[in-house]
């Protein structure tokens, strides 16, 4: 365990320039964006009183680079801005939304853990057979499909038509947790099959790299059945990469479950990112970004470590 | 969103086999065959659509709107009275050139930062690492949505905005293969014969980086084609009256239950037309791996 | 005995619980803040409608109701309004509505910083409490638009203690005299309102509770509808009206809405306006001709819309019967072409991204074509397209209005030069004097002469095409009861009920 904290560290350090070069890459970006949140925000009548009022309000007439240091210089003392449409602040728009975030990501990637894992042990044991390509193309159907058209099918048929779940809406949590899983089953679903094409090719290859070792054909050898062997032995040590790949799976469904929480109204950050970059309320996409951004190499860092964990033989290095 | 991120170890580091016993393997495969002849049909349609088209795909007919499938409309009218059919195949023009297009410009763009950071090591491979991962860690869509938003909405703009989205996964994948080659003797006596250096990448190391490359692409270019639609589903892509699948879907979305039909049909083409380049980039990287059986 | 009596009390309560409802609303959009000050957005007028009462309101042929206020009466100059308000009223948080709350609210409007009903109250000068239930506008000049824009956000009362606490902030939390207190708020998913059961009049609203759900994509808000997630979904597509009034357990109620949908085109804003299209008015009453309103709207909208002529819709008394909308007429279009010496103009036009507005858009590019018109399509999303606007880089543009009460608030600001919303540029003198003198009158047949001599101008002139009047739509479930559609769009729940 000794060499794991300073990696740890180290890894967080070299995270940190990442971050900032995000924050100032996203600033960045939506800035060159044409149009004018100001406009947009100030109604139909426009009066030039209130425009003129809320550029001020908002250093809209600042430099550029001062616009960023005003705002990493409030993020660093933990304030993040108001949002320019309804001036609720960034911070109780994120503590609203995150948790329905991360519960659909959750739940997207368990979806697609138990349609891609599977299917990938499966494609790896049978190479090649009639099983191999099935899993292959249940797994790869999730991937080809865009999510909108499923999730509106979906809705059609099993909301509409058979009126099993709720067409849309969501119920938190805390509040009622029934509705709650009834209004996220759909969305995860879609979301989970899209990923789960990822996963089964991942684990797929990885599996077909572990049975050719040496020492899974000693266990083969020894005479132990082909499940035991592939379950017991080769499963466990395929596991690395796929840590890895479900933890960048996580990280990107975090935002980018953009179309899918449109169709079903799940009030996550794909949504409001979208709506904030539309809207130029600037102080939100920030917010957002830099949240997913940070989510996102976390992630990734406790990917590794897992990885470090479940395989000695990489810490060498 | 189909992933694009390799961080597999052991795959991307050995040079893969002569091309020819890969071809073999790939027509061998019954899923490489089915992909390809699913990408035949829709490149056939994107290059033949003028001739094809049974009906003209731009003018709208307000006598036949959302007219059900016929046998004169094979698959019925949509929300203008147009023909869905013409519309479909000449939409697959609009999503292969955003395909094509758009892998390469990733291919490009991503590859060539890639093997300067791996080449020349150093600062500038620090700098290109820190900036490819910093868009890594933006969801594709996003970076394609603010991309797409910044550059204004046409089908060109839309095929440059994911093709600069998609790159930095090259620039990985190119990066990696770069330093693994770098060290090996071959390029090693190359050096030390004296060969400059833009010699030594252009003849000794991208042929040797050109396979997990290709495979990528392919699978980019799946990607891509579900990118654009969802682009033109947000109205940033191909502007009408040109036909794009995503724009399809998208006005069909307000007919689901009256005419089922309209959204079914470009929903599927896209599907097929994902599936087959998926399908082809599973192959190709099973093909040109030299170590399956 | 007093168990006995605890036991009839707890059953009682029971009772009037078992039959204390919640309304469920389905939205479009998601309202932007709860402050009728800053407040911009439809969806938060309909949240409005039964949070924050106004000092009056509008019956569905567009008279002006008492609400807070019970009687007015304006002085022959017409540069003082004085109200007499309603007794016995008081805000959710218990204070008194009074002179003093309608004083603080005006001035509130008028110079908070985020206050966007500056322009419609820029006529009102002072504002002076006479005694609690009497109030005094002294006017700048005459102003007949002052009553229609205090039917709106700019005469809701907010409570004025609880505002001066607040601030900017009030809108997260809000306090009004409405029938229904806030509660609640989730961005971009629900907004809960319970009923205040101190409201001068609540035995008149029989929910206890209303909760309102932002769900934009049009099909999903139906879809909640039908499946019974909903009781009322705003803004049904028109091509769903069909299949929705066919299906059992649901109605449908429309109404033709207060605004319009049109082609406003550059004729002195920058450079864009050099188009042809933009320096003569021919070509633009050519393209007008050349576009068959009846047969766009049932393409488009399954025959649900209206076509207009002109600026104001028919329910209103201003509407003008003499310029009723032109009939397509291709040849007249051609020859106007002809004699404009263009025959075949180049017209880039800009609308807002939406499926709507692209099914629009194409047929108004298919139709022009066949008058000889090359109508190039440029999608653009809501935050560029304000912009474009106002900064002239535009040939021609397809926009619309939401419409107001008044026909002074769909006309005035579009029409006169430098007007706030005139982002054609258009200028005339003789249009200014019409309009201006339309403002100083409040008698009804002499403003109605006036808005006919501007439309006589205007549709001649052309720097607005007006294509068709979009409907309120709503969808609702068969057990609703009592709900009246009204033309500026709002939900307003006296009388409602639903069956149980």
């Amino acid at each position: 365990m000794s060499g794991v904290i300073p990696y740890v560290v180290r890894r967080a350090l070299t995270a940190l320039p990442t971050i900032a070069i995000f924050a100032c890459f996203v600033f960045l970006l939506q800035k060159l964006l044409p149009g004018d949140p100001v406009l947009a925000m100030a109604g139909e009548d426009r009066d030039p009183a209130t425009i003129a009022a809320l550029r001020l309000q908002y250093h809209l007439d600042d430099p550029l680079p001062l616009q960023f240091l005003h705002w990493a210089k409030g993020a660093l003392a933990g304030d993040l801005g108001e949002s320019l449409r309804n001036h609720d602040t960034v911070i109780h728009l994120i503590a609203q939304k995150l948790p329905v975030t991360i519960e659909l990501a959750l739940l997207s990637t368990l979806f697609s853990l138990l349609i891609g894992i599977p299917a990938g042990i499966l494609a790896a044991a049978k190479k090649g057979s009639v099983w191999d390509n099935l899993a292959r193309g249940v797994a790869l159907w999730g991937v080809s499909i865009p999510t909108f058209w499923f999730g509106i099918v979906l809705i059609i048929i099993v909301s509409v038509n058979l009126q099993w779940l709720p067409a849309s809406g969501y119920a938190s949590i805390a509040e009622d947790p029934w509705q709650n899983i009834r209004t996220m089953i759909l969305p995860a679903f879609v979301l989970g099959n899209a990923q789960a094409g990822i996963l089964m090719r991942h684990t797929r290859s990885s599996m077909l790299e572990v049975l050719r070792q040496d020492y899974v054909r000693t266990a083969r050898a020894k005479g132990l059945s082909e499940m035991r062997v592939v379950m017991a032995h080769a499963f466990r040590n395929a596991l690395g990469p796929l840590v890895t790949v479900t933890a960048v799976l996580l990280g990107q469904l975090l935002a980018g479950a953009v179309l899918t929480e449109q169709v079903f109204s799940i009030p996550g950050f794909g949504k409001m990112l979208v709506d904030a970059v539309f809207n130029r309320d600037y102080a939100v996409v920030q917010g957002v970004a830099l949240c997913t951004g940070v989510g996102f190499i976390v992630l990734n860092l406790l990917a590794d470590i897992a990885q470090l964990l479940l395989n000695p033989r990489l810490r060498a290095s | 969103m189909t992933l694009a991120l390799e961080r597999q170890p052991g795959i991307e580091t050995e040079a893969p086999t002569p091309r020819g016993g890969a071809f073999r393997k790939l027509m061998a495969n019954p899923s490489a065959v089915l992909g390809l002849s699913i990408a035949a049909v829709c490149i056939g349609c994107a290059l033949f659509a003028q001739w094809i088209m049974p009906f003209d795909p731009l003018k709208p007919n307000y006598a036949l709107i959302r007219k059900p499938a016929s046998a004169l409309h094979w698959l019925g009218t949509d929300e203008l009275g147009r023909d869905i059919l013409s519309r479909l195949i000449l939409g697959a023009r609009t999503s292969l050139s955003a395909g094509l297009v758009s892998a390469g410009i990733a291919v490009g763009v991503g590859s060539f930062f890639g093997v300067l950071a791996g080449y020349i090591g150093g600062t500038v491979d620090i700098v290109i690492s820190r900036v490819a991962d910093a868009l890594l860690a933006t969801p594709f869509l996003i970076v394609a949505i603010v991309l797409a938003t910044f550059l204004g909405p046409s089908l060109a703009n839309a095929m440059i905005a994911i093709g600069l989205a998609a790159a930095p996964v090259f620039t990985r994948i190119a990066r990696a293969q770069v330093i693994d080659i770098k060290a090996t003797d071959y390029v090693e006596s190359a050096r030390a014969l004296g060969f400059r250096d833009w010699r030594i990448v252009v003849h000794h190391i991208l042929p040797n980086i050109a396979a997990p490359l290709i495979v990528q692409a392919t699978l980019t270019m799946a990607q891509a084609i579900t990118a654009e639609a969802s682009l033109s589903f947000l109205g940033l892509g191909e502007q009408p009256p040109i036909p794009s699948w995503g724009a399809m879907l998208n006005s069909a979305k307000s007919y689901l239950t009256q005419a089922p039909g309209m959204s079914l049909w470009p929903g599927l083409a896209i599907f097929l037309s994902v599936l087959a380049f998926n399908l082809i980039g599973d192959a190709l990287r099973d093909a040109l791996d030299p170590r399956q059986e | 005995m007093k168990t006995g009596f605890l036991i009839a009390g707890a059953l009682a309560l029971s009772a009037t619980a078992a039959s204390a409802q919640t309304l469920r609303i389905g939205l479009l959009d998601d309202p932007d803040l709860l402050d009728p000050a800053p407040g911009k957005s439809f969806v938060g007028r309909i949240v409005f409608q039964s949070m924050c009462d106004k000092l009056v309101d509008i019956s569905p042929d567009l008279k002006i109701v008492p609400r807070l206020a019970l009687s007015w009466e304006t002085t022959e100059d017409g540069k003082v309004l004085t109200f007499k308000l309603r007794d016995g009223v008081t805000f959710q948080d218990g204070e008194p509505f009074n002179a003093a709350a309608v004083k603080y609210n005006i001035e509130r409007d008028k110079t908070m910083p985020e206050s966007i009903r500056k322009a419609e109250l820029a006529s009102v000068d002072t504002v002076e409490v006479i005694d609690p239930l009497t109030v005094r506008f002294n006017l700048k000049k005459p102003d007949s638009t002052l009553l229609a824009a205090l039917t709106d956000r700019s005469g809701m009362m907010v409570a004025p203690e609880a505002a001066k606490q607040a601030g900017a902030k009030f809108g997260l939390n809000p306090v009004c005299s409405g029938p229904y207190k806030f509660v609640e708020r989730v961005q971009q998913d629900h907004i809960t309102l319970a009923r205040d059961p101190n409201y001068w009049n609540a035995k008149a609203f029989s929910f206890e509770k209303i909760v309102f759900r932002t769900i934009p994509d049009s099909t999903a808000r139906l879809a909640s509808l039908r499946s019974g997630d909903l009781d009322i979904a705003e803004r049904v597509e028109p091509t769903d009206v069909k299949e929705l009034e066919a299906q059992k357990g649901f109605k449908v109620f429309s109404v033709v809405s207060l605004g319009y949908q049109g082609l406003t085109i550059n004729v002195a804003n920058g450079p864009a306006s050099k188009a042809p299209i933009g320096q003569d008015k021919r070509i633009r009453q050519a393209l007008s001709l050349a576009i068959d309103r009846q047969g766009l709207v049932d393409a488009a909208f399954d025959g649900q819309f209206v076509p207009a002529g002109q600026a104001v819709p028919p329910v209103s008394p201003y509407y003008s019967d003499k310029f009723p909308p032109p009939a397509r007429d291709l040849d007249k279009a051609k020859a106007l072409l002809k004699a404009a010496g263009v025959e075949h103009p180049v017209l880039n036009l800009r609308y807002t991204t939406s499926s709507r507005g692209q099914k629009v858009n194409e047929i108004i590019q298919a139709m022009a074509a066949e008058a000889g018109f090359d109508v190039k399509l440029v999608s653009t999303e809501f935050a560029t397209q304000m912009k474009v606007q106002t900064d002239g880089d535009f040939e021609g543009s397809q926009i619309g209005w939401s419409g107001r009460p008044d026909p002074d608030g769909n006309i005035y600001s579009f029409y006169v030069c430098g007007g706030g919303l005139n982002d054609s540029h258009y200028c005339n003198q003789d249009v200014d004097k019409i309009l201006g003198d339309a403002r100083l009158t409040t008698d009804v047949a002499a403003r109605k002469a006036l808005y006919e001599k501007f439309n006589a101008i205007a549709l001649d002139e052309l720097p607005i095409i007006y294509l068709y009047f979009e409907k309120w739509i709503w969808g609702v479930t068969a057990k609703l009861q009592g709900f009246t559609p009204y033309p500026d769009g709002m939900i307003r729940l006296e009388g409602v009920k639903l069956a149980q």
